[in-house]
């Protein structure tokens, strides 16, 4: 799959613009079996079912801008996500992504199994750029965030779903991201962690110019925290505009 | 195709750093678990060295290559760089499912999980290469100036090692077939590559042609040029070109599936 699509990605967190998809498609090849799977990878012209994840999808997210997502499951939500972290390539159209990001992605940010929750904390603080002064400097936030206790030295492997997404989240909101991005991260975890996420992000949104993309089936919470809203479905953009004119969209389209 | 070339140089050099902070990760998850941790890394080879040293030179009286040259020493120059090539072989084939984190939850270029996986199995082969040196030390075999091709030799293995990984992973992670394949060759290429036998021992013309082309016989065959047979391994350019060869052609297939499939990794894992 020699991809078409133009990807810009600096780390310019004065551009005015964060995000920006043009005419953005996703394609994923369905193959019938594992077999016709193999023979693809030396035969490309193997049939395959094509499921459009983005369907020529365009949209301008400014910088300190929070933009809820909203869609049913298999939307092409998270897809959009991912392609903006740069986590998938897309077949076709341009992607722009100006400033760091920092992302929770299907509930994780990318911790190994194996190692203990220290260390992934001080490996994937390398790996987003930071020196191990910064890495100490914040760890004391994200164990006081995260509440795993003496969980922490013990390989991940054991950990709870709910103590998972806790150390991913603080992890990824310490980072001091310019661009955040959360998938279905307030899905998991008891009432009181909730709170104290919401009350995290709304200190971050807050702050200065950190743009938000925020994934959510919580339509409370989308409106809590975003003044835009984009509902996606079949990968293709229906509406986008500000939140409550998009939640009212969304629930007319999803009821009927 | 050039910009995927260009690229996994280029995200090679931008990750230097943390490619070796992700070797070391690598090395600290393998010890993980055993109190004795880094001697396993000496005792295991040991133990296949003596293994099979008591099956071919007491059992089957086998002999090296070099006449002056105690079978022992013979056979751990060679036995040990294999222990690296197997790891790379089957493990190194099949990266991307081992560090899926890397693929579908950050930002990370895929051919540099490659790069820092060879680094983590090549510090385990250098300090493998202890017991190599214990062994020649004990055996009262000199060290003669061909050792110096010894460095230059590892640096070819672990590049090539690593190009390997590159062509095979994205391949593994699409079709799980693959890896089992690679997993199903892996015993017999160790009996065919003359690991434990001399592959100049075997009579047939073309056989000997055919071998030269296997770089896991280029790599056995020139660490014990350097410490036994002493002869510089660009004297023998029938040992030499082949192995060039095959590497330019694997570099070239590297290249061009990480540029073709790379892009689909993250959507299979």
């Amino acid at each position: 799959m020699s991809s078409k699509a133009t990807i810009i990605q600096t780390n310019d967190s004065t551009n005015p613009i964060a995000v920006r998809f043009a005419h953005v498609t996703k394609t994923y090849r369905l193959y019938k079996s594992d077999r016709q799977r193999l023979l693809s990878a030396v035969w490309p012209k193997t049939k395959y079912e094509k499921v459009e994840a983005n369907n020529d999808l365009s949209f301008t997210i400014k910088r300190g801008e929070s933009v809820a997502f909203l869609g049913s499951n298999g939307a092409g939500k998270s897809t959009a996500l991912k392609i903006t972290t740069g986590v998938c390539t897309p077949n076709s159209g341009t992607v722009e992504v100006h400033g760091r990001i920092s992302a929770l992605l299907d509930l994780s940010v990318g911790f190994d199994q194996l190692l203990t929750g220290r260390e992934n904390l001080i490996l994937r603080g390398h790996l987003w750029g930071l020196s191990t002064s910064e890495i100490n400097e914040i760890m004391p936030e994200i164990l006081d965030f995260a509440e795993v206790g003496q969980y922490i030295d013990q390989p991940m492997r054991t950990y709870s779903t709910g103590m998972r997404t806790r150390l991913g989240f603080a992890f990824a909101s310490s980072l001091k991201p310019d661009i955040l991005i959360l998938d279905e991260v307030l899905a998991v975890g008891d009432r009181r962690f909730s709170a104290k996420s919401l009350a995290r992000m709304q200190d971050i949104i807050n702050g200065d110019n950190v743009t938000m993309l925020f994934v959510t089936h919580s339509l409370d919470q989308a409106a809590k925290f975003c003044k835009r809203a984009i509902v996606i479905d079949h990968g293709r953009l229906l509406f986008d505009g500000p939140i409550d004119e998009g939640i009212e969209y969304y629930s007319k389209d999803s009821s009927s | 195709m050039i910009q995927t070339f260009r690229g996994i140089f280029r995200d090679n050099w931008v990750w230097r750093s943390q490619i070796l902070r992700l070797a070391v990760t690598e090395l600290q998850k393998q010890i993980r678990g055993a109190a004795l941790g880094w001697i396993w890394l000496i005792v295991t080879p040991s133990v296949y060295v003596f293994v099979f040293w008591f099956a071919l030179k007491l059992g089957l009286k086998e002999a090296s290559s070099a006449d002056e040259i105690p079978f022992i020493v013979w056979l751990t120059v060679g036995l040990v760089p294999w222990f690296f090539m197997s790891s790379m072989l089957t493990t190194g084939s099949n990266v991307y499912t081992r560090y899926s984190f890397l693929v579908n939850r950050m930002r990370f270029p895929i051919p540099v999980i490659s790069s820092f996986f060879g680094v983590a199995e090549f510090l385990i082969f250098l300090i493998s290469q202890i017991v190599v040196f214990i062994v020649i030390i004990l055996s009262k075999v000199p060290f003669t100036i061909y050792a110096l091709q010894l460095p230059v030799l590892a640096i070819l293995m672990y590049f090539f090692w690593v190009v390997w990984s590159m062509l095979t992973s994205p391949l593994s992670a699409i079709s799980r077939d693959f890896h089992n394949l690679i997993k199903a060759l892996a015993t017999p290429l160790f009996w065919l590559s003359g690991i434990i036998f001399d592959v100049g021992n075997i009579e047939i013309t073309w056989l000997q042609v055919v071998m030269a082309f296997n770089p896991i016989t280029f790599f056995v065959t020139s660490f014990r040029a350097s410490l036994c047979d002493t002869y510089w391994v660009w004297d023998k350019p029938q040992l030499l070109l082949p192995f060039l060869g095959v590497f330019l052609v694997m570099f070239i297939l590297a290249v061009s599936v990480q540029h073709r499939l790379g892009p689909e990794v993250p959507d299979v894992l």
